[in-house]
């Protein structure tokens, strides 16, 4: 790409990946961007590898169901990776998940091991987030006035 | 968008001021500055979106070509762009309708958020790289060696309508973020208090950053309490020497004082939470001195930055120097760079707090890559030697008594 009208000629996307993986046999369901990707008992290990729109706001859910503490103790689902285009999002921030379980459960972490929801969320176009959350500085948005001249 | 110290005004900070760039700007008064960045700037706007290289960019190519990181990518940076992901961050960048809007004329009705003030060339220091444009102590002395036959025109910063232009620019500019301000020296240039005082009386001061860049020579209470007052202050601190060698490249300084100031300036900074820089511009006299700066910026987490690799005068390019001079102090670099962890990742934003030390062996990986690849350019000695001597003998120095180690390769050359 050479020229600013290239670009523009240019189908953009995003490339996720994101791994699952099971301990136990986890009643699992996940979702990308609202859409059920996979729902029941997780046997193996699950990737789904999927273009997404580049400007897109983006939503992995990753919920652990029907888990009985008493008799399947070690059961849970380990989101082993989450990738937007190569850069990885898990383990390095991990942090920035949201994770809603019924053992109250705050700290960081990919290993869904409560009853709950594991929820990351990009809210707004991904190299703009990206750009914030690696601490690139300022990203300057478009300003005028109209009185001057 | 710059104003160049003679009032000038540049498409960017970053684009050459020296000999190469043939074409006048407008002066600032001359025409609005905002008509310049909106209009005037159209072509270049025009000429970059169909992918043109311009000439005014030669010295961010030589800064990429070497390794180091360039005021393209900085300012790529502060719109969301990076050279790594150029087509996807630049489609995802909240510049991208801007950018399309101007493809046809190239013009646009934003305002610039991001600014480079040379304020002059009022200066105290007459530094042997510098230009009489940049310093009115060495336009002075070049006028009365006859290395020039006229001096630079006045600062435009005494013309007070045109501060007075600029100044109900950026105060209508509610978005602005950055200014920075260089000299001549900084604090000694009054329009730099008039443009500080203006801002504080706005709201939005608490929203810009400063930067300014001093030689270290200068110390102003006054300044330093109106720079607490905005949100952030980047401050550049001119040092090409821990040593004497110092004060003869900044002649006329005082190496004991310099330092001593560098180091109330970062204190300072660490008070009032600034991002304190030492702002080098390396030079063939300079080069071998390269490593303790690095040193020292090492031990006081304190960021380096070159701006580029020194074009003009091309006398004082480190390429100058004989091969093996150049290789023994890459050699010395690269032996202390072996001791340190260096990420292959690069550091765009060099004012992170975090990746000060990343920052600093990337720019020393950078002179290293330059010292051992740079052409060739010894046939300069001679040329470089002549303005040395015509140097000294106004000032009643010896360039030998701060480099000893030169004295063969300089006599050889006609000193």
């Amino acid at each position: 790409m050479k020229k600013f009208s290239d670009l523009l000629a240019t189908d953009l996307h995003l490339d996720l990946v994101l791994t699952a993986e099971p301990v136990g046999v986890p009643d699992v369901e996940i979702w990308l961007n609202q859409q059920l990707i996979h729902q029941g008992q997780l046997l193996n290990s699950f990737t789904v590898s999927t273009p997404l729109p580049l400007l897109s706001e983006i939503s992995v859910s990753v919920k652990l169901k029907n888990k009985f503490y008493s008799l399947e103790s070690e059961t849970a689902v380990v989101v082993t990776k989450l990738s937007i285009d190569r850069f990885d999002l898990v383990p390095r921030f991990t942090h920035l998940a949201q994770y809603t379980n019924d053992h109250d459960f705050k700290d960081p972490t990919s290993y869904v091991g409560f009853n709950g929801e594991w929820k990351f969320k990009v809210s707004k176009p991904f190299y703009q987030w990206q750009h914030e959350i690696t601490g690139q500085g300022w990203l300057f948005q478009p300003c005028r006035i109209t009185d001057i001249l | 968008m710059k104003i160049a110290s003679n009032g000038q005004m540049k498409f960017c900070r970053w684009s050459s001021v020296t000999g190469r760039v043939t074409q006048d700007s407008p002066v600032i008064g001359d025409i609005h500055p905002l008509t310049f960045f909106q209009k005037n700037m159209s072509s270049t706007r025009q000429a970059m979106l169909d992918g043109q290289s311009l000439p005014e960019c030669n010295d961010c190519d030589v800064m990429e070509k070497y390794g180091k990181v360039s005021g393209r990518q900085k300012q790529l940076l502060k719109t969301g762009i990076t050279v790594k992901d150029f087509a996807k961050s630049c489609a995802s960048s909240p510049f991208v309708s801007e950018f399309e809007k101007s493809l046809q004329q190239g013009q646009t009705d934003l305002v610039p958020l991001d600014w480079q003030i040379d304020l002059g060339n009022h200066c105290n220091s007459a530094c042997v790289m510098c230009a009489p444009a940049s310093s009115s102590r060495l336009a002075s002395e070049f006028y009365r060696i006859g290395l020039i036959d006229k001096l630079p025109v006045l600062n435009w910063t005494e013309d007070s309508s045109r501060v007075d232009l600029l100044i109900d620019l950026l105060c209508k500019t509610s978005g602005l973020a950055y200014l920075h301000f260089v000299g001549g020296e900084t604090l000694i240039t009054p329009g730099f208090k008039k443009i500080l005082r203006a801002l504080m009386k706005h709201d939005f001061r608490q929203n810009i950053t400063v930067g300014l860049t001093t030689n270290l020579t200068v110390w102003d209470a006054e300044i330093n309490q109106m720079l607490c007052e905005f949100k952030q202050i980047h401050l550049g601190m001119s040092i090409d020497s821990m040593t004497q060698v110092n004060d003869y490249v900044r002649y006329p300084s005082d190496i004991q004082s310099v330092t001593a100031l560098m180091n109330r300036w970062i204190e300072l900074s660490r008070a009032q939470n600034w991002i304190p820089t030492i702002r080098t511009t390396p030079t063939a006299l300079t080069a071998g001195e390269l490593l303790d700066i690095y040193k020292f910026a090492s031990t006081n987490q304190v960021g380096v930055e070159s701006c580029n690799f020194l074009d003009e005068p091309q006398i004082l390019r480190m390429s100058v120097l004989p091969l093996n001079i150049r290789k023994k102090i890459s050699d010395q670099i690269k032996h202390w760079l072996q001791d340190q962890k260096i990420d292959a990742k690069a550091v765009i934003n060099i004012r992170d707090p975090n990746h000060v030390q990343q920052s600093i062996l990337q720019d020393a990986v950078s002179y290293v890559n330059y010292l051992e690849n740079s052409p060739d350019e010894t046939h300069l000695l001679p040329a470089m030697v002549q303005y040395l001597k015509k140097l000294d003998q106004s000032r009643g120095n010896c360039v030998l008594n701060y480099l000893p180690e030169y004295e063969e390769i300089f006599r050889s050359a006609g000193y």
